[in-house]
């Protein structure tokens, strides 16, 4: 049980985040699920015994709402692991300043809420982590009509390595995971099966990633198995992208 | 003269910094150059300085601030009006307001995304048709070694968009590449100037000692860099983030 008894905030719960919470409970997590759409954080949360509370990260009161009630119900906050990202591929010549924004401020801009809101009690409990989901294509760039996607997700790479630096003094780690093109929905409604399924040919592993894969580097992260492991950018790609 | 019969827009280039050291360095090697801030009288100081050594038909200053897509379109306006194309883009334009992650407020994090992240992509959206139809261009932003090393300083919105004009910078190579443009970022250490020693103070005396070179950089060995990757001899570089930091950060 890597994780027991910690009290976790997951938000985003597609795949991935779905996967998340079943890794999370089963290692002892007492897990609160967030999603903007409530009953899908529902289903997950039911399926797994946790906490669903609706959040939109475009909305401080919504971010302090998931905080409050999580304070509330389990009096403490262990971990934050973001998962909320949102894309609408469209060319660099066609993108408005509406869509960039959009894009921007869900991706990064609410990783910012969310940290910002949890990090005074992290501080206070001298201890805490957390961790955001991001893609690869923040570091390989994409011609797919992204600047904007590619663009938040290299920005919250810098994020997480300067909130590991301005917060590790106070015993809380930030890292980040970066995945590969996912063999689920969310990404194909996003990219198009063809396209995501195309990219196979530049992972190493020949496959595309599992939602399942990127459980046990959270895992990991959340830990008291990790002790020194801060401010990273943990590839999750299958050798798609080597740094 | 590397850049006869080019034109080139430099964000934040009349302030004390690496924006003027590069418009000048442009200036320099025959460019024509677009003189933008977002301080007006600095802008038209500058710009005056430089006609008096370049010539009229060569300097334009131009009040712009490029957090806002009016300025921009009309800065890129004034551009085309005045010299007929746009060859280089030079996204310089900073903001840094130090303040701890816990306490920041969502002005200050909007006000830095906005200038630093923001304003390059509306200065190159703006300046991409232009060197579409040219197929010829260059977009060279500024982003920081800190993109990559953090800070304990308090600019988690600072360093979130350093490191987000380097994936910026990588994505917008992919699109533009096959037309012709090429994209790429430069990195600098510490190149003390009055802003930097305004935000940071007394801390800046540390860097000699943690710096293999022993010493800031200059604003002119930035604008070197810039050159570069402005110029011919740079045609196969793109998508890159050149570090220019003196050993500060090896990446």
């Amino acid at each position: 049980m890597r994780v027991k008894d910690k009290v976790v905030i997951l938000i985003g719960a597609d795949e991935v985040g779905f996967s998340l919470a079943k890794g999370l409970t089963k290692e002892g997590a007492k897990l609160v699920i967030g999603d903007e759409k409530k009953d899908k954080a529902e289903i997950a949360a039911r399926e797994v015994n946790a906490v669903a509370i609706e959040c939109d990260i475009t909305k401080n009161e919504s971010v302090r709402q998931i905080v409050d009630q999580t304070l509330e119900k389990f009096g403490r906050i262990d971990a934050l692991v973001n998962n909320v990202w949102t894309n609408k591929l469209c060319s660099f010549t066609e993108m408005t300043e509406k869509l960039w924004d959009e894009i921007i401020d869900k991706n990064l801009t609410g990783a910012f809420r969310c940290a910002r809101a949890v990090v005074p009690t992290m501080k206070k409990q001298g201890r805490g982590r957390i961790v955001q989901i991001t893609s690869l294509s923040g570091l390989s760039g994409s011609e797919w009509g992204e600047v904007h996607f590619c663009t938040s997700q290299a920005a919250l790479m810098g994020f997480i390595r300067c909130l590991a630096r301005e917060l590790g003094g106070s015993n809380i780690y930030a890292n980040a995971i970066s995945t590969a093109p996912m063999e689920c929905d969310s990404y194909f409604q996003t990219y198009s099966r063809d396209r995501v399924e195309a990219t196979k040919v530049f992972v190493a592993l020949g496959r595309l990633c599992k939602p399942e894969d990127v459980v046990e580097p959270v895992l990991f992260l959340l830990s008291d198995d990790n002790n020194f492991v801060t401010g990273e950018i943990l590839s999750v790609g299958g050798g798609l992208y080597m740094r | 003269m590397r850049f006869k019969n080019r034109v080139a827009i430099v964000t934040a280039s009349a302030g004390a910094g690496i924006g003027q050291a590069t418009a000048r360095a442009l200036a320099r090697e025959g460019a024509c150059v677009a003189v933008a801030d977002s301080h007006e009288r600095r802008t038209m100081e500058t710009a005056e300085s430089m006609i008096s050594e370049y010539g009229e038909a060569k300097i334009i200053g131009i009040k712009c601030d490029v957090s806002s897509a009016a300025d921009v379109n009309t800065m890129v306006k004034k551009t085309l009006d005045k010299f007929g194309r746009i060859d280089i883009l030079v996204n310089n334009a900073g903001r840094n307001i130090l303040s701890n992650v816990e306490s920041m407020t969502d002005e200050v994090w909007n006000a830095v995304i906005n200038v630093n992240l923001k304003g390059a992509f509306l200065c190159a959206k703006a300046v991409v048709p232009s060197m579409i139809k040219q197929k010829y261009g260059r977009i060279i932003s500024m982003s920081s070694v800190e993109g990559w090393t953090g800070s304990v300083f308090g600019e988690t919105h600072y360093v979130a968009t350093k490191a987000g004009i380097m994936g910026f910078t990588k994505s917008l190579a992919r699109e533009l590449g096959p037309k012709g443009i090429t994209v790429n970022a430069i990195a600098p250490g510490v190149i003390p100037n009055p802003f930097l020693e305004r935000i940071y103070g007394p801390l800046l005396e540390a860097v000699p000692s943690i710096t293999p070179l022993g010493r800031g950089g200059k604003p002119e060995e930035i604008a070197n860099a810039v050159v570069f990757l402005a110029s011919d001899e740079a045609s196969y570089v793109i998508g890159e983030t050149f570090v220019v930091s003196g050993g500060l950060y090896m990446h």
